[in-house]
Order: C-alpha cells, then structure tokens, then sequence
C-alpha cells in the first residue's frame, strides 16, 4: 500500500498547530520512520493519518485515493503504545479483536478467525502465551501482543507508534527484525514512531523528521532516511551532538549508526 | 485466574443449576406443596386441564409468576451491568449509574401519588423518567466539547442524586396513611404480589433487550477498550454505545417498573463471573444472565421463606451484596 500526506496541518487548539504542513510519500512494501523528541506530536501525526483526528488542512491519499476511513481501515494494522487493560482479557482474545473489522455486530469469532489468531501468534513467536492473561505479561511479552493484534487481519500497511521503546535490548532488535521482515517477505509498508535515530538508520527506507524551529513553530523534513538522518539535523532537531559512524559486522556486511557525543 | 477454563461445562452446570433452583422454589415456601403435585399442577396447566384448589393456586399464580419475574429482573440487570461496566471501561458501574433506577422511581412513586398505586398507571411513568433518565445523562454529559465515558458517569450520578431528591419530595407530600409507606415499601423492592398480568406487560422488555445485549457481546469487547482504540480497530463506537445504553436501560426501567429499586445485582453478578469466565463479553454475558437469576432467586426465597414478615428484596441485595462486594474486590484482577 501507498501511502500519501499532502500539506497535513493540525492543532488541538487554534492559537497552537501541532502538525505543519506535513508532507510525504511511502511507497509500498517500505518503511517510514518518524523521529522527534518527546510531545513534539508523533502520536497525533498517526491519529491523523488513520483518521481518529481530522486533518484540519491537508489530506491522506491511499495507493493514490482519498483515504476513507471505512474504505480503507481493514487493510491498516494500527499498534499503539502497549498499555494495561481494565479488563484482564487473555492473549487469545485480545488479539482476536484485531479482526473487529470482519466480525459482523451480531456475530461471534468463527473457528477460522481462531485459526488465523493462533498462526499469526506462530509467527510473532508467542504461541505459548496464547491462554495467558494479558495482565501477566512482561513489557516486552505484551508488545508482541499488541503487535499481532495489528497483523491478524493480514493488513497492507502497519502503524507503529513507539512499538520498541519501552523494550529491553534483545527485545527491541527482535521487533526490528520483526518490522523488516514484514516488509520484505509481506510487502507491508510500514509506518514507525521512534525516538530512536539509530534505529531508524538501521531499517527505514524514508524518513519524516518533526521539530520545532528558533521561533517554536511545527516545522518537519522528509527524505530517503540516509539524507535526513545526519549529524546536522541530529542538533538541529533533537538538540544533541552527534556521529554516524559505519559498523563492520562479524560476516562484513556494514551498517551505518548514531552514537551522540554530548 | 491461571485455570483452564472450560466454559461449556459452565453453562450446563449454570443452566441445571438455575432450573433446580426454580423448580424447589415452586414447591418449597410457608404452604409446602410436594414436588409430585407441583409436576402434576404445572403440566395440567400447560396441557389446559383445569387444576383446581389451594395447591393450584398456590404454585401457579402465585409462586411461579414470582420465581420468572424473580429470574428475569436478576438476569436482566445483570446482563445490563456486565454491558454498562464493558462500554464505561469501568467494572465499577451498574446500571443505577445513568440514573436509571432513580428515575424510574420516581415516576412510579408519582404514580402511586397521583392514583394511589393502579398498577398500569405506576409503570408508565416510571418508564417514561427511566428514559428520561438517560437522555437527562446523556445530554449533560455532552456538553463540553471533549467527552469520555468517565462524562457520562458523572453525568449519570448527578441525574440520580437529582432523582432522589424529588422521591423525597414526593414522600414529604404523600398521604402518610396509604400512600407514604405504598411508595416507601414499593422503593426497597419487592417480589410479592406477582400476578401474570405485570409478567406479560414487562416480560417482552426484558427478554427483548437481553436478547439482543446478548447478540451484540462480542462487539463489547471492542467498545471496552475505549473509543480511539475501537475505531483504530475498524468500528466506529458512537451509535453502538448509543444502542447497548438504551438497550441497558430498557431492561433495568422494566425491572423498577414491577419489583422496585433491586440494586447490587448489577454490579456484583458481573464481577464474580468475570472472575470464572475472564473478561470475554463473549463468556461474561452468558453466565452472568444465569447468575442473576439464580442469586436474586435465593435472595427472594430468603424473604419469603425465612422470615415471618416479609423482608423487601431491596434490603436483603444491598445485605448479601456488600460481603459479596468487598470479597470480589480482593480478589479480582483489577484495582491491583
């Protein structure tokens, strides 16, 4: 799936604007990453794109066509920030709520729909916490969850927000290499929030980078990831001194990653 | 909570469980009637052979109009509590939180003030501010921009302190000789003086609405995890949350309309069974229109049976309810 933003703007007040005209262009089966500090409207920016909050300029194009929300919901994959529910539902039926979409009101899951929970808890690896309560789990354990909740309806485009940043090092490679994969077997276009820019360097393919400028207006920059991650709008955008260094990895193949200086 | 559930074995012991309970309600009370005749009057009945005497009379219009509409209001409120705490997020809630209750209260208790307590004439008010009730809640919850379903809880406290405030009001002018302690008794809830006549007029409302509540108890789940993650998952929560309030209310204004203010079910029955069947609408729904019935069935048997005079069920709900409470409490998942 293709996914287009022309001239985004939104605020939730009118004296302030979160988001700027925001532009980009994900091609499909890639990977977009969008980076900034913290509260600077990464989560809002997602919101708008799936349309839980309007764009108050601007619009979405999907493969090309106005994005509408019922035309195009079930064929995006949505992961918010894990979080604790009231209600302690199990692994199992937590990620069957990913098939809302394709459940009438009236209707219960069928066998099927089950079948297609359990694979898709194969394929994240937590086939053994399908009975678990979702309570009991670890941050990471929990993760994986919301991540399968968002891949069970067999989704063209995943909206990550966050999905690595409450992880442990193993954990966080782990869904990295989950996400990569997606795109690269699947053919889901991705879309990430991180605040992490070596993360980004390591997976994305283009990459929106939001800020705010010297006189503290929304400002953005978009590009293929290599151009937008540099050491100069590392200072500009996270206000930190930084170098992006290329790693030789046992077997010689080579990455570039960020290590901040200050 | 870390044990297998196997939840059809559930509802075949719920379902057994509730129908025994039923049947020795029929026969066992102040009057004893043996179980044999209490077969022979029930099928002469159905089978439209005339059954006469006192046995007759006893089982038939009078305890097994009580036992249904006893099964019906507890499973009735229960599955609109297990409905109510899955749309609010908030297994702290019942269906007294929109008003409901008080509002249906008080139009019956105008009622009995302005025709001394016709039957028909007590219902039709009580329904109509029922309703009312929620619409008062709704709309005083909607007037800030930003909502939550934490508005409309608020929002349904204040309508029902409000309510409550004019049945004292109602009280304070009521006749102190009839109408007074009609009103006062009728408030704490009472199964007596059940006829099949109340059953017919409040029965479709209550089988109704659970029916379709019970249609819709896989959608809960989704409304349970709040709005934004509802429509991220592809249902847009607004018109169902409408609908699943005003099926809730539908069953519990029924309920006030013939038995009174019966509180506590709603919000007890739907927690115990959580703590059996998880937290799947699915499952919870289910059990708890079992439970309901079975709890409140017990409780009406206490008031009749035990002691001399009648203890309005009312009384004896919020009684069982509060160790009940503080027992589910501790021990489920929530509130760690």
């Amino acid at each position: 799936m293709e996914v287009e933003v022309r001239n985004g703007h939104f605020g939730y007040f009118r004296q302030e604007d979160i988001l700027t005209d925001i532009s980009f262009r994900l091609p499909s089966a890639q990977i977009l990453t969008i980076l900034g500090q913290n509260g600077i409207g990464k989560t809002t920016l997602l919101k708008c794109l799936l349309g839980i909050l309007p764009w108050q300029k601007g619009r979405t194009l999907i493969d090309s066509e106005e994005m509408n929300y019922k035309k195009h919901i079930n064929r995006i994959g949505y992961v918010p920030q894990a979080y604790r529910f009231v209600f302690p539902y199990s692994v199992e039926e937590t990620v069957m709520m990913g098939l809302a979409g394709k459940i009438g009101a009236f209707s219960l899951p069928t066998g099927k729909d089950k079948e297609q929970v359990r694979s898709v808890l194969a394929e994240m690896g937590i086939a053994h916490l399908q009975k678990r309560l979702c309570s009991q789990l670890s941050g990471g354990q929990l993760q994986l969850v919301f991540m399968a909740r968002g891949l069970v309806k067999n989704p063209e485009l995943m909206i990550l927000d966050e999905p690595e940043s409450h992880l442990d090092y193993k954990n966080q490679i782990l869904v990295l290499k989950m996400l990569e994969r997606l795109t690269r077997v699947r053919g889901i276009s991705c879309i990430i929030n991180t605040h992490h820019p070596d993360h980004a360097l390591r997976i994305s393919d283009v990459t929106l980078m939001q800020g705010r400028n010297a006189s503290g207006e929304a400002t953005s920059l978009f590009g293929p990831t290599a151009d937008i991650i540099t050491e100069d709008n590392i200072k500009r955008f996270f206000e930190v001194e930084s170098k992006i260094i290329t790693i030789e990895r046992s077997d010689h193949t080579k990455f570039n990653t960020l290590v901040v200086t200050l | 909570m870390g044990i297998k559930r196997n939840n059809g074995l559930l509802y075949a012991l719920l379902a057994i469980s509730l129908l025994a309970l039923m049947f020795l309600s029929l026969f066992i009370g102040r009057y004893t009637v043996p179980p044999g005749m209490v077969v022979s009057i029930l099928l002469g009945k159905i089978s439209g052979i005339t059954v006469t005497g006192t046995e007759a009379t006893v089982v038939w219009d009078i305890r097994l109009p009580r036992v249904l509409l006893c099964v019906m209001v507890g499973a009735g409120l229960s599955v609109a509590g297990a409905a109510f705490q899955g749309i609010f997020q908030n297994p702290l809630v019942s269906p007294d939180i929109l008003g409901v209750s008080y509002g249906a209260g008080f139009g019956a208790a105008l009622g009995i003030l302005f025709t001394s307590g016709g039957a028909g004439m007590t219902m039709v008010p009580a329904f109509g501010f029922g309703l009312l009730s929620v619409l008062l809640a709704y709309t005083i919850s909607r007037i800030k921009k930003v909502t939550s379903p934490v508005s409309l809880v608020l929002a349904g406290m204040i309508v029902g302190f409000f309510f409550n405030a004019l049945i004292s009001l109602v009280k304070l002018v009521a006749d102190t000789d009839s109408q007074l302690p009609a009103i006062t008794y009728w408030l704490m809830g009472s199964f007596a003086n059940t006829t099949f006549a109340e059953l017919s007029l409040i029965a479709p409302l209550i089988v109704g609405g659970t029916a379709v509540l019970l249609l819709l108890r896989w959608r809960m789940n989704i409304l349970s995890m709040g709005d934004e993650e509802a429509y991220s998952l592809g249902i847009n929560p607004g018109r169902l949350r409408v609908a699943i309030i005003a099926l809730a209310t539908v069953i519990t204004a029924a309920s006030v309309m013939v038995s009174g203010i019966v509180g506590w079910v709603g919000l007890i029955i739907p927690n115990i069974c959580r703590m059996f069947t998880g937290a799947d609408h699915k499952h919870l729904l289910p059990a708890s229109l079992f439970m309901g019935g079975m709890f409140l069935l017990i409780l009406d048997f206490i008031a009749r049976v035990v002691t001399v005079a009648e203890i309005p069920i009312g009384i004896l709900t919020a009684i069982a309810g509060v160790p009940l409470f503080i027992y589910v409490y501790k021990y489920s998942g929530w509130g760690r």
